[in-house]
């Protein structure tokens, strides 16, 4: 019987091949995202004081369960991968679906999260958003910006995951099974990572 | 330190609850790992002891596998046990601020003996394959001047197991001990004031009580985690040893039942011991369900020790980790019951700095 | 501890890094409260880079890509780097 060990060591190649686009694709989106995040820094030194005032107005419990959130998930696909290797085929399937679930929470605080920044006025395109001062107009504009981006990544991550979970529940061949989910916990795993930048520039510093 | 007034900011209502709920999970996971590394130490260093004296391979292996449970990374050990000792000193320092400067004091003091600690454990942990490396190396064919040599680094070798392992128990009983105290005069705000002097923290029948229940805990939650994960799924048992199994099985299951046979009894002691400031109805509905986990427990492991089987230490592993996080739910809310009116405080102050704040900017 | 087969992988390693990745956020969280001198970020930004580096080496890393996660490592502590001397700079 071939072991899982020799599985990935004769599939080096189409492996590295797999995940080389995915990894250059991560390295210029996370030049992009550092590159925003520096500059919403950048404009904290400027206007010192409307950048406090505006924390103090975010939901501040609900940006670090959304952290929560997200590492679990990573934690989860992560197991997935493990459970895979183990060859439990149901186990891997029941994680990404964890994964997938959790995505769901993500999404729906995060809609909460709009619907009161914008209740209060801080959405731009409300009239309120407006009348601001720069500081604070400055503040929530790059919030939204990155905010949306990294929405539009974690939907991009719930396609691959809903993509995933169909191969698992299918059961195609083993080794497509693995390139698939290998590729998903990278991607994951990058979100993840981008969240720990996220949440700290924009709910902390 | 002075300090400590100038660099908190004033907080919010939301704020100090969020870092109230943050301070549980930091004790839940701290309090753990502190447990497991300290019981761990004391049996590892006791089986290995009565290994030497009674020349019993099996003790030696035990003491091995003991140790290697807490010992997975040196950084990741690190982490685990410094991040959330800052998290607690931090989340004091922010909701109590200066009325306690004895408590963050000894807190940042306990960071000096768990560092050294965790390092020992580690040396420990890696002294046993060189103190096996020697003994093989003495047994070859060399000349007299070599074997010298060798004898004098197996007894170096023997010696940095001992001193190593000592050292870290007493660092850790330390640590451990001063932590508990601080952990038990946050929770009575009455004695904030009057206590100045670290004897009067540290020598206290509270936090007496309190420690030998924290021991009792770590003690069962070893021999449970053990038992979990020498017989864990996808694990190879090996045939040959299934002597050293049937002993490692005894005594961890009679060491779990010892150990959670007297918790009712240092529990009750303990929540009689809560000063009447702390004390709040929720303590007393965690009360009642740490009884019903526990007697939870027991059965199952009773059962297991019957039947002679091993089925449900995930359970039992499971329900212990629920009944450490009532118990860092039960510390905190002892703690935020005493501490309200520090609280009300912070919070006007935090408040009037908002109304300062949005004038100043002009708005609303 | 012993016994382990050689055929399958650990769920251990993961959940400890998600341990720590969780602490490491506490702590973040907590000492956002607290100001420490002018680079009060720098000690949140190191938090953030020390869990971006666990994340990469624990759930991005595989025998197939250690080049450029070692890659992505090294872009992390430039980052630091940069954030250490943009503080010392102003």
């Amino acid at each position: 019987m071939v072991s899982n060990e020799q599985i990935v060591n004769d599939d080096f190649k189409n492996l590295f091949k797999v995940n080389k686009g995915l990894w250059i694709f991560i390295l210029i989106d996370f030049l992009v995202f550092i590159g925003l995040l520096a500059y919403h820094l950048s404009n904290g030194f400027e206007y010192k004081n409307e950048f406090v005032f505006a924390k103090s107005q975010l939901l501040f419990s609900f940006g670090f369960f959304n952290t929560i959130i997200l590492l679990t998930s990573g934690l989860t696909i992560g197991l997935s991968k493990v459970a895979l290797f183990n060859k439990n085929n149901f186990l891997s399937t029941v994680f990404v679906f964890v994964t997938f679930m959790f995505a769901m929470i993500f999404i729906a605080n995060r809609a909460i999260d709009c619907t009161y920044l914008l209740n209060n006025g801080y959405m731009f395109g409300s009239d309120a958003f407006s009348n601001l001062s720069v500081g604070l107009s400055s503040f929530f504009t790059t919030y939204f910006l990155i905010y949306f981006i990294f929405m539009i990544h974690l939907f991009a991550g719930i396609v691959f995951l809903v993509i995933l979970l169909l191969n698992l529940i299918k059961d195609v061949d083993e080794k497509l099974k693995y390139i698939k989910l290998n590729f998903t916990v990278v991607y994951w795993s990058y979100l993840s990572m981008i969240w720990a930048f996220i949440f700290p520039i924009l709910f902390l510093i | 330190m002075e300090i400590l007034e100038s660099i908190i900011h004033p907080q919010s209502l939301q704020r100090i609850e969020l870092l109230s709920y943050l301070a549980t999970i930091s004790y839940m996971i701290l309090l753990s790992y502190l447990g497991l590394l300290l019981s761990s130490t004391l049996l590892s260093c006791m089986f290995n002891r009565k290994g030497k004296k009674y020349i019993n391979s099996h003790y030696i292996k035990l003491s091995k596998d003991l140790i290697s449970i807490p010992t997975f990374n040196l950084f990741a050990s690190l982490g685990i046990v410094l991040l959330p000792l800052l998290s607690i000193m931090f989340v004091y320092a922010q909701i109590v601020q200066a009325s306690s400067q004895l408590v963050f004091d000894n807190l940042f003091f306990i960071i000096f003996l768990i560092v050294p600690a965790v390092l020992l454990i580690y040396t420990y942990k890696d002294s046993f394959e060189l103190a096996d490396i020697s003994r093989l190396v003495n047994k070859t064919n060399e000349t007299e001047s070599k074997k010298e040599e060798f004898n004098i680094y197996k007894f170096k070798s023997i010696k940095l197991l001992t001193n190593s392992s000592r050292l870290a128990f007493y660092l850790l009983f330390a640590s451990s001990y001063i932590l508990i105290a601080a952990i038990t005069l946050i929770s009575d705000s009455s004695r904030w004031a009057t206590s100045n002097s670290i004897s009067s923290m540290l020598f206290n029948e509270a936090t007496l009580i309190s420690f030998l229940y924290f021991l009792s805990t770590s003690f069962a939650l070893t021999s449970i985690l053990a038992l979990y994960l020498y017989f864990k799924p996808n694990s190879n048992s090996d045939e040959s040893n299934i002597k050293y199994q049937n002993m490692i099985t005894k005594f961890f299951q009679n060491t779990a039942m010892i150990f959670l046979l007297v918790q009712p009894m240092l529990y009750t002691v303990d929540l009689m011991s809560i000063p009447k400031i702390a004390l709040a109805n929720s303590i007393f509905g965690i009360s009642v369900l740490v009884m019903i986990v526990l007697l939870l427990i027991v059965t199952l492991l009773y059962q297991m020790m019957k039947n002679n089987h091993i089925k449900y230490r995930g359970v039992i592993l499971f329900l212990f980790i629920g009944l450490f996080a009532l118990l860092s739910i039960k510390v905190q809310v002892a703690f935020n019951t005493s501490a309200q009116l520090q609280v009300k405080e912070i919070i006007s102050v935090y408040n009037a700095k908002m109304v300062i704040t949005t004038e100043q900017l002009g708005i609303k | 501890m012993v016994n382990e087969n050689q055929n399958n992988m650990n769920y251990g390693k993961y959940i400890i890094a998600w341990v720590v990745l969780i602490l490491s956020a506490i702590l973040q969280v907590v000492i956002s409260g607290i100001s420490l001198g002018s680079n009060s970020q720098f000690y949140i930004l190191l938090l953030a880079s020390i869990s971006a580096f666990v994340i990469i080496a624990v759930y991005m890393t595989d025998k197939s890509n250690k080049l450029i996660s070692n890659i992505f490592k090294g872009i992390i502590l430039l980052e630091l780097l940069f954030v250490i001397f943009y503080d010392f700079i102003n």
